[in-house]
């Protein structure tokens, strides 16, 4: 069923607009304080929002406004949460967890335990049925939590960063299990992590200070982002100029030429984004030796350092420089460094506000 | 250059069961003292109390009429009283931990009162309250029920001062686990009272039971408000701790034999209380 749903939290400075295309998966990708949690929250009904309304296929799932107020409980949904935290309850066994909705919505014992053995080989699970939820890891008690969380047979299911407590091999075997699970199901994936996002969810929405800055599919989004603070999480650099016809240009008139990925006019506002891996960075006072060609000069932003290289941050581009080369001449903050683009990585793509 | 493969020096057979290492202690060391001074401060007279008892005649001073109809009548009161405490304590722990409502710091407040209260004072309250001329006697009186000076007194003066030893182990139990399980239980479609049976009751079974241990040792104890509200009639308000009080002018060796039963009453009843939960079955 297809979702709509908007929602206004002043205190948190949340106000969202999502659309779920039935069996599809939206990723709702933002940083921790962004107001995911909130929006799951007040879709699955456990946070009222100030105002704020939705639908589901052809009914109303709730609606909160100053003239009307129609706010069913949770257990009156039929949306399911899973959290960050597999909250499995402690006092019954893996099984019982997993037969739990099926009770709760009046299934005897032994057919609730049924469908929760069926529920829990759906999750390759099976063997874990007897153990009780303290004895079980990270990785097996969130199986059973997505086991149990399918049990209750939601419409939509939420997930909220459901691999962000899981250590590196767990998260990657429950993220093949989410993909399996997540197949042609209507579900909304709350995370700050653009690989989650990448190989989870059909579509993504990019949630920037509690508003969405940015929604399409998966891959549009990743490769040609509108918004800076998605090239950011999608770690490309994104430049924002005018469409010549090899590229664009800066508003300080410095041209860059990429491959241009629409027929948009020249004159038009236009994107140029472009992957490290295609951008070189020199030191501003020797450049020039190679001729300053497709290049940016700008101050360095920011530096991040990773195991073997650093990422440099400068007018919107992204830089890798290889430690064991760059040893004491890397960039650091403040300095002012020249960004050479490889034409042939760039991107140039048509700007189109808040599509 | 090439380097050799390092050993595994953290891998599971690497663990030997025979080993001494313990995790650093971060207590002061002047620490320890003082909480053996504390531990002497109850243990010295608790074996003062049993120096002085008289064990050839213990038997038969503890079987004496009015002792066996004392320690009849405080374990049915005493039991009464803790059954008032479960139901009446529970949903005023769950009230005060999961809902909001006004004056919530000021009912939080009176909850606590009876603890702080001298017993004598609370038992003054009770008579004022529901004594012949108290505030609900009148109405009680029409009634035909009359409750001060009845073993019906005892037990309300037991439960007015056990209620509080319910009220705050439940609540900081409900407190201290959150809501999470059971806003869980709603998305999985689990209704209040359902998440309440299998969800709530369940999680809070181990402060349940410390909470009744608690409050049926404080009841069993009661003595101040009950001489005020129940006065002392043998076999029907007059309880153990009491008839101690009793005996201490006429009879020394009888009361002491006396206490020393209670003392060890309520070692039982904290030890139950301070026992490892018992797990709870599916529901």
């Amino acid at each position: 069923m297809k979702l709509v749903a908007s929602a206004r939290i002043a205190a948190r400075g949340l106000d969202a607009n999502v659309t779920l295309e039935p069996g599809r998966t939206l990723a709702l990708l933002g940083p921790n304080g962004s107001g995911k949690s909130s929006l799951l929250g007040i879709l699955a009904g456990l946070l009222r929002p100030d105002t704020g309304s939705a639908r589901l296929g052809d009914s109303e799932l709730f609606e909160v406004s100053p003239a009307a107020g129609r706010w069913p409980r949770p257990d009156e949904r039929p949306i399911g949460l899973l959290g960050q935290d597999p909250m499995l309850f402690p006092h019954l066994s893996a099984l019982d967890n997993v037969a739990f909705p099926g009770r709760a919505g009046g299934l005897s014992r032994s057919d609730a335990r049924e469908t929760a053995m069926s529920w829990l080989r759906a999750v390759d699970a099976k063997a874990l049925a007897q153990s009780r939820p303290g004895s079980l890891s990270g990785g097996q008690a969130q199986r059973v939590a997505i086991a149990r969380a399918l049990a209750a047979e939601p419409s939509v299911l939420l997930l909220d960063e459901p691999l962000a407590a899981l250590d590196v091999d767990a998260a990657v075997t429950i993220r093949a299990l989410l993909a399996t699970v997540l197949r042609d199901r209507t579900a909304i994936l709350a995370t700050h992590n653009v690989v989650d996002a990448s190989m989870l969810a059909d579509d993504i929405a990019v949630l920037h200070d509690g508003t969405i800055v940015e929604t399409g599919p998966t891959r549009d989004v990743l490769a040609r982002p509108q918004h800076p603070f998605t090239a950011r999480i999608a770690g490309r650099g994104l430049i924002r100029g005018v469409r010549t016809k090899s590229g664009i240009r800066l508003p300080d008139g410095t041209a860059l030429s990429g491959m241009a990925a629409d027929d948009a006019p020249t004159g038009s506002d236009a994107l140029l984004t472009v992957r490290p891996g295609y951008v070189r960075v020199e030191h501003a006072a020797t450049a020039g030796r190679s001729g300053t060609a497709n290049s940016v000069t700008a101050t360095v932003t920011a530096v991040e350092t990773h195991a073997e290289w650093l990422r440099i941050w400068a007018g919107g581009l992204i830089a890798d420089l290889d430690l064991e080369l760059a040893r004491d001449q890397a960039p650091s903050r403040g300095d002012t460094v020249t960004m050479y683009v490889d034409p042939a990585g760039a991107v140039v793509y048509r700007e189109t506000p808040l599509r | 250059m090439t380097l050799a493969p390092t050993g595994l020096a953290g891998s599971p057979t690497a663990k030997r069961r025979d080993s001494n290492a313990t995790a650093t202690s971060y207590v002061p060391s002047w620490l320890p003292p003082i909480a053996a001074v504390g531990a002497l401060l109850i243990l010295v007279p608790l074996v003062a109390m049993a120096t002085r008892v008289d064990w050839a005649n213990f038997g038969s001073l503890v079987t004496s009429d009015s002792a066996v109809a004392a320690l009849a009548l405080s374990l049915r009161t005493s039991l009464a009283a803790t059954v008032l405490c479960v139901v009446l304590g529970v949903p005023m722990a769950i009230v005060l931990a999961r809902v909001n409502f006004p004056l919530k710091t000021l009912a939080r407040t009176l909850v606590l009162v009876p603890l702080v209260l001298p017993p004598v004072v609370g038992g003054l309250a009770l008579l004022y309250a529901f004594g012949r001329r108290g505030l609900l006697g009148g109405t009680l009186d029409v009634l035909g029920i009359d409750i001060a000076f009845s073993t019906t007194a005892v037990v309300l003066a037991q439960t007015f001062v056990a209620l509080p030893f319910m009220v705050l182990t439940l609540e900081s139990a409900l407190r201290a686990r959150g809501a999470g399980f059971e806003s869980v239980a709603a998305t999985l479609g689990a209704r209040r009272g359902y998440a309440f049976r299998h969800v709530t009751w369940p999680l809070m079974w181990p402060a349940l039971v410390a909470g009744t241990v608690l409050s049926f040792a404080r009841a069993l104890g009661e003595f101040g408000a009950t001489i005020t509200f129940a006065g002392s009639l043998e076999g029907v308000t007059r309880t153990i701790p009491l008839e101690i009080y009793l005996q201490r002018e006429v009879d020394p060796d009888a009361a002491v034999a006396l206490s020393l039963l209670l003392i060890v009453i309520a070692l039982v009843i904290v030890g139950l209380a301070y026992r490892r939960p018992v797990s709870r079955s599916a529901p």
